[in-house]
């Protein structure tokens, strides 16, 4: 894992573009205004693809930080956000490809409570599984690219298309639950968000089966928060105070 | 008290005291259990572990009994590697260590005051491996030499063990921080978390730190086995080891004391470590084999830590105005410069690339790197102006995505070398030379690295300003020829994923 250290150009817009994909999703659920508007929304393919575009840019554009810089520090100063941008076309191309299993069950009106059920029973056995982890660990890969014409666009391309399809393996089974959930959508949205940034803070590890909970992130806010809450003159991440200890 | 680390070859004998009764004491350790924070064997596995690589060499057996899955957790693969944590954990793993050492040393009847010794490689008639370290048996002939591993292959992989490969360029940078890829990796390293064993080496830890390890490990020729030191995983059961980063450490004193410049990082992150980032929490075990955590900003000033070394006199590097006079500078303005506040470096920025997948087997590889024209005519622009007083570019060569199966391969890297040039009559046009040391676990694709290998960074900047003085920089490509120093068989390949240039402005 390493940071964005002088790219903030690139960082203000990761962060922007989310907080508009979330805005954009608050609108869309106040205007729902009855069930009616919810089931109406459900069967129309077109709308279940818009949302389904809105919940991966505001899940997944977090996560997309690492991959990006890689693209932009490796691409030539004149291709940089050309690349970027193929890069990310081809990321939610892939996901978008995923969108017509979402649409097909969000058009299921019978029992969802029954395959919602069923869809959070496969995402536990997913998680605890080796393929799992090792579609994490490949979400990591940060492969050369070329960096003149043609194959600079294809290698921007490909990477995307790679990533994308590790990602969405690694996290499908948890994205259709939560369309499948008839209730309470923005919030279950909002704590997997939460979770999958979590997920992919950890370091890669050996593919096993194993009950993986993704502790990095607790464990820097209970190294940084109350510093934080207690008016620190340092901001996040920065505040931690390792405790005095006897030299040996 | 204050501890005094003294130069092993300046001892006054092959045996003695102090290496004498480091023997002893290695001797002891080894007799302890794996499962006790304070054996050999625990404190190795601390830098790092591999159950193949130590079953095969005998450093782990069927009757060991390991810790508990959370001390294991706790302690071992903690090796801080292509991080700017390279440099504090050593020391901190090195101060424990060395007090484990001492505790066993004054139980076996030895002096309290007993110190490390240092292997300052770079030293004139210092470069071969010390005496006691050759010797199979004690200095009365009798028994195994405890500080004598058979595993040690030397750079020509004939077991003639000498550093011949390292040099002190990196003392020479005067920023501690640097990028992750393109520009300056500083003398420290780029900013990570936690990283046992990263992707992008910090200058001072890719040379002399990285070519001391395959230097002494080697690969053995007719075997193709791998030395102790030429693997993180089996690199600290060899007891030279420690005196190798005893002058590792050394040198990082060295580097701070030999300029205003030189300062370690100020950053919370890197005082505080990383734990800030939901990290683990460096800890090495202490005589009593309790827990001694540490962070960076308690281990930069030797005299809180006690001790010393007996040799911190500066090491000599070119002066910055060095570079400017030769580009035209006027002497008086080069001095100027020279004075004027450092200024961090700008964002790199990439000036050409080679195609991708480079395979380098049997003598070496070539390969070519072209340029595009905006960032190649920048660059040019900015060494013309230097004369005019503006502060010119530095320029960076970078191997990305190094994967190999195995470590020990050690490479020299010519820019712009003809194709029917010797490389050996042209050391003006050497970029650097580099290890494989720890590219091996970096190559795993389910590995911490996921597979992503090791980069290198050489800086060019020498050769840039003197193609650029010749008319020769301005070219549409530039050839880099990488010339392995022992020949690399097939089925041990390495593959570089891409050779880019990058330019990076002050």
């Amino acid at each position: 894992m390493h940071h964005l250290p002088g790219r903030k150009p690139l960082a203000r817009a990761i962060v922007g573009l989310t907080v508009v994909a979330w805005a954009a999703l608050l609108a869309r659920d106040a205007s729902m205004m009855n069930e009616m508007d919810v089931r109406h929304a459900a069967s129309d393919l077109s709308g279940v693809l818009v949302q389904w575009l809105l919940m991966l840019s505001a899940m997944m554009l977090p996560i997309l930080a690492v991959p990006v810089k890689h693209v932009y520090d490796r691409s030539l100063k004149r291709h940089r956000f050309r690349s970027v941008g193929l890069f990310v076309l081809a990321y939610f191309a892939i996901w978008s490809a995923s969108g017509v299993l979402v649409a097909w069950l969000s058009a299921l009106s019978h029992s969802r409570w029954l395959i919602f059920t069923l869809a959070c029973f496969i995402v536990l056995i997913w998680h605890c599984s080796p393929g799992k982890q090792r579609c994490l660990n490949r979400c990591h890969a940060l492969p050369s690219l070329c960096a003149f014409g043609l194959r600079a666009d294809v290698d921007a391309l490909g990477f995307g298309l790679r990533h994308g399809t590790w990602c969405m393996w690694s996290c499908l089974p948890l994205m259709i639950s939560i369309t499948l959930l008839p209730e309470w959508h923005l919030v279950t949205m909002a704590a997997v968000a939460v979770w999958i940034f979590a997920e992919r803070l950890e370091l890669p590890r050996r593919p096993v089966w194993s009950c993986r909970v993704p502790l990095r992130l607790w464990r820097m806010a209970c190294a940084n928060v109350p510093a934080f809450l207690s008016g620190g003159a340092n901001r996040l991440l920065l505040t931690y105070e390792a405790k005095p200890v006897t030299l040996p | 008290m204050t501890y005094v680390r003294k130069n092993v070859w300046e001892l006054g004998d092959d045996w003695a005291d102090p290496i004498l009764w480091y023997a002893r004491a290695v001797a002891d350790m080894k007799t302890r259990p794996l499962a006790d924070p304070t054996s050999w064997r625990f404190y190795s596995a601390i830098h790092g572990i591999d159950d193949d690589l130590w079953r095969k060499y005998k450093y782990l057996n069927d009757t060991d009994v390991k810790p508990s899955d959370d001390v294991i957790a706790e302690y071992w693969e903690q090796c801080q590697h292509a991080t700017w944590y390279f440099l504090p954990w050593h020391r901190g793993y090195l101060l424990t260590f060395e007090a484990v050492v001492r505790a066993a040393v004054v139980r076996l009847g030895g002096p309290a005051d007993w110190s490390l010794p240092y292997w300052n490689y770079s030293k004139l008639n210092q470069a071969g491996l010390p005496p006691g370290f050759q010797s199979q048996t004690w200095p009365d002939g009798k028994g195994p030499n405890p500080l004598y591993v058979v595993e040690r292959y030397g750079p020509a992989g004939d077991g003639n063990v000498a550093v011949v490969n390292a040099t002190l360029d990196p003392m020479a940078d005067h920023v501690f921080i640097g990028e992750y890829l393109g520009g300056t990796k500083g003398f420290g390293g780029p900013i990570t978390d936690f990283q046992n064993a990263g992707n992008s080496f910090g200058d001072f830890e890719n040379q002399p730190h990285n070519t001391v390890h395959t230097d002494v490990g080697g690969i053995g020729r007719t075997s193709r086995g791998r030395g102790l030191m030429t693997d993180p995983d089996t690199a600290a059961l060899d007891p030279i080891f420690w005196l190798h980063h005893a002058n590792i450490d050394r040198l990082w004193e060295v580097w701070r004391l030999s300029s205003p410049e030189n300062l370690n990082p100020t950053q919370p992150k890197w005082i505080n470590g990383p734990t800030g980032q939901g990290n683990p929490k460096f800890v090495t075990p202490k005589p009593d084999g309790t827990a001694y955590e540490y962070h960076p900003g308690q281990l930069t000033d030797l005299t809180s830590l006690g001790y010393t070394y007996d040799d911190l006199l500066p090491v000599a590097v070119p002066a910055p105005s060095d570079r400017l006079i030769k580009l035209g500078v006027s002497l008086i303005t080069a001095k100027a410069f020279e004075e004027q506040p450092m200024v961090p470096p700008g964002e790199p920025e990439l000036v050409g690339a080679s195609a991708k997948g480079i395979n380098v087997v049997g003598a070496g590889a070539d390969a070519q790197v072209t340029l595009d024209q905006a960032p190649r005519k920048a660059l040019a622009m900015s060494l013309q102006n230097a004369s005019l007083g503006e502060q010119p570019d530095r320029v960076y060569l970078n191997l990305e995505n190094v994967t190999a199966p195995a470590d020990g391969a050690v490479f020299k890297v010519y820019v712009a070398l003809k194709s029917r040039q010797n490389p050996k009559n042209h050391p003006d046009l050497l970029a650097g030379t580099i290890a494989l040391f720890g590219v091996r676990k970096a190559s795993k694709p389910d590995g911490r690295h996921a597979g992503n290998g090791v980069n290198y960074t050489l800086d060019i900047t020498k050769i840039a300003d003197r193609l650029h003085l010749d008319g020769a920089l301005d070219v549409k490509q530039l050839q880099v020829r990488i010339v392995s120093t022992e020949s690399v068989p097939a089925n041990e390949a390495v593959k570089i994923g891409r050779i880019s240039i990058y330019r990076q402005s002050p």
